[in-house]
């Protein structure tokens, strides 16, 4: 029985890790965009959330006013600042460094630095129980959201006109540029839509965990090792890989306590020297 | 180069940069009280302190919270303690020992401090202490909690809060006899503070006659608590004793509640304390813990401090709080038995002797430098509207020994020898 218990939880831990790196896989796996802010839209959403259901706001509500916020925030970034070094990866590192710093500081200086926590969902409090196991509601329900999430985006990608666009924008620029499509226009969208995927992961992984200024930083770590073993831009890989760190995780605590941090670096690497590419990643396309 | 609109760009970036350094300097704590600009001078001369705390990283919001109560006190004298006019120096002690350690250099050799306060992490406290000692200035901890840093006899470190197992003793004894709980789970945190706060409580709770029947240790930062949560032994285990300060403790109590887990928790007081316990809400509610210091202390000294930090930082007064404004009572008794230039012999002779009615109840030092000082059992229960740690019993004068003596104490090894050893 402990063993179902402990195999749902890594399941549902891995979720978590997929809401989260989600929308990095987008910006960063698809886009090819190196997006170290994610994690600071994360906290945005988070927080923004936070402060909304606190007082007194719906809380879908405030979870909506969110993930737009944090979309736009984003989408304002990557206007001003990242669209003049699209395709320079050193300065976009150093930029969405800086970017993260300022604004963990601005969450740090107007909500200082105890943690916090965004409430859990309504009526997602609390245990079920079925039989002997006992466990809790959100989490179960965090499964259902994450593989319902990962359909719909690689759904998107796949079958829309809009997503046909997007895969040719980011395929060859140039071309597609040629034949009519608004390049600009799309990797604005794009990017609104991973950080606005990053800020949903900041209300609920907020929810399940706790935010506090400097959580961005582990957050982000973890969505990268699931976007990069998952195989970069692939949606399905990248809830490959989180499902199977969540379970690595959960077992590797329960049956290696004291190699805890070990037994998850140790499986990543072992991923990458066996494929390079990622679990579900195409190999090299550039 | 050098038309208009170019030098125009110039002149607006180094405006910003202008603004942007003028916004910086300002303390992030409090405004208003003494800066080296606006120290008051005191009849007996001036006193310059070093404030070493940390005010970026992960421990930001308890260095911000100790240099309010610290300042806050001497805003509440005028900045002069005892006719000594305070300047106080302020640095950020950072995240690393290399970088405590430079600035402790710093606050010495350059703005002359003549007393250091402050430290929150141990690591830091544990480079920086010697470095005082051999530059012969006095030191006053506020925060880090490790065993060893106060175990040498008349040395030049004080320490007004708790060494990591200190607090935690009483609260063994209070679980086993008055709680009667015979068999107790722990579930603490994998580092040296964790083994120290659950070797305290270890000890203490073994000693009275129970039994400890599980150890369980997770990594600093640990996201998720189900894993750990979930291996507590429920048929055998009759309380769980947590150690977690910081999010860590939200995140425990939140699995410990989603699971549906129903043995009753005791706590090292930092799991539950006022920076988090706003957070924790309902899921800590009924937690028993063990702390030097509550908001619920009724004490004139107390209701200045409250008053003072709730006005000032919008939150709840908690134990960093009076950790900062009890170093400033302690300085001012201190400075009360000098007469003339404070030397480093005159300070540290005078702090040994010290005796102050601080928020948390008398406080004074053993021959090692740490406080002695009384013990609140605490139980978390809603309150106007809110949560708060009322008191269910206060243990007084516990050292940093306990019952123990020091000289049978000092023969027990290290903690982090015995962590994974108090389980049968």
């Amino acid at each position: 029985m402990s063993w179902l218990t402990h195999t749902l939880n890594g399941l549902a831990y891995g979720s978590l890790l997929f809401l989260v790196a989600s929308g990095l896989t987008i910006t960063f796996g698809l886009m090819r965009t190196v997006n170290l802010a994610h994690g600071a839209f994360y906290l945005l959403g988070g927080y923004l959330a936070y402060d909304l259901a606190t007082r007194g706001t719906d809380y879908w509500l405030a979870m909506a006013i969110g993930v737009v916020g944090a979309a736009v925030a984003g989408m304002i970034a990557q206007r001003l600042l990242l669209h003049r070094i699209a395709g320079q990866e050193l300065p976009q590192i150093v930029l969405t460094l800086g970017l993260a710093l300022v604004i963990g500081d601005q969450i740090l200086a107007h909500y200082g630095g105890d943690p916090i926590s965004p409430p859990t969902p309504p009526g997602l409090t609390g245990p079920v129980e079925l039989g002997a196991l006992v466990f809790p509601k959100f989490r179960l329900v965090l499964i259902g959201i994450a593989v319902g999430l990962a359909l719909l985006v690689s759904a998107l990608l796949r079958y829309t006109p809009i997503g046909a666009k997007v895969r040719a924008a980011v395929d060859d620029q140039e071309m597609a540029r040629t034949v009519g499509i608004r390049v600009p226009l799309i990797f604005l969208l794009v990017f609104g839509l991973g950080t606005g995927l990053a800020a949903f992961a900041g209300v609920w992984g907020g929810a399940f965990t706790s935010l506090s200024p400097d959580s961005g930083f582990d957050v982000l770590l973890l969505a990268l090792v699931v976007v990069i073993a998952g195989g970069l831009g692939s949606i399905p890989g990248a809830l490959v890989a989180a499902l199977a760190v969540g379970l690595v995780e959960e077992f590797g605590r329960v049956l290696f306590p004291g190699w805890a941090m070990f037994t998850l670096y140790a499986a990543v690497a072992l991923v990458l020297a066996l494929r390079p590419q990622g679990l579900l990643g195409k190999g090299a396309v550039r | 180069m050098g038309s208009p609109p170019y030098r125009l760009r110039v002149l607006a970036v180094v405006a910003a940069l202008l603004a942007v350094a003028a916004c910086g300097s300002r303390s992030p704590s409090i405004e208003g009280a003494p800066t080296s600009a606006t120290a008051a001078t005191g009849g007996k001369g001036t006193l310059t302190v070093g404030l070493l705390n940390p005010l970026t990283g992960p421990f930001a919001a308890l260095g911000t919270d100790v240099n309010a109560g610290f300042e806050l006190y001497l805003k509440s004298k005028g900045g002069v303690l005892s006719g000594y006019g305070i300047k106080v120096v302020k640095e950020d002690e950072g995240t690393d020992p290399a970088q405590g350690t430079t600035k402790a250099r710093q606050l010495v050799e350059q703005s002359k401090a003549q007393m250091v306060v402050g430290l929150v992490n141990s690591a830091i406290a544990y480079a920086v202490a010697p470095y005082l000692e051999q530059a012969d200035v006095p030191l006053l901890i506020t925060v880090a909690g490790a065993d060893g840093l106060t175990r040498k006899k008349g040395g030049n470190t004080f320490r007004v809060s708790y060494t990591s197992s200190q607090d935690v003793m009483p609260l063994g004894e209070h679980t086993c006899k008055t709680l009667g709980h015979k068999k107790a789970a722990i579930l603490g945190l994998d580092y040296s503070f964790g083994w120290e706060a659950a070797g305290g409580f270890a000890r203490a709770y073994e000693d009275a006659g129970c039994a400890v029947v599980q150890e369980i240790y997770a990594p600093l930062a640990t996201q998720d608590w189900g894993p750990y949560v979930n291996q507590i032994k429920k048929d055998e285990a009759d309380v769980v004793y947590v150690v977690a300060p910081g999010s860590d403790g939200i995140r425990l109590l939140k699995a410990y509640r989603d699971f549906g887990v129903q043995l009753p928790m005791v706590a090292h007081g930092s799991t539950v304390d006022e920076t988090t316990l706003p957070t924790e809400a309902g899921t800590a509610e009924g937690v028993i813990s063990s702390l030097h210091y509550t908001p619920q202390i009724k004490s004139p000294a107390n209701d200045a401090l409250v008053a003072a930090f709730t006005q000032e930082r919008k939150k709840s007064a908690n134990q960093y709080a009076d950790d900062g404004w009890t170093a400033g009572m302690v300085l001012e008794q201190a400075l009360a038995q000098i007469d003339g230039a404070p030397t480093p012999e005159s300070l540290r002779a005078a702090l040994t002797k010290v005796k102050v009615e601080s928020p948390r109840g008398p406080v004074s030092f053993d021959a090692y430098g740490q406080a002695v000082y009384n013990v609140y059992i605490r139980k978390v229960e809603q309150r106007d509207g809110g949560w708060a740690n009322t008191i269910v019993t206060t243990v007084p004068e516990v050292g940093q020994f306990f019952t123990y003596g020091e000289e049978k104490y000092l023969t027990f090894p290290g903690y982090d020898k015995l962590k994974g050893t108090w389980a049968k």
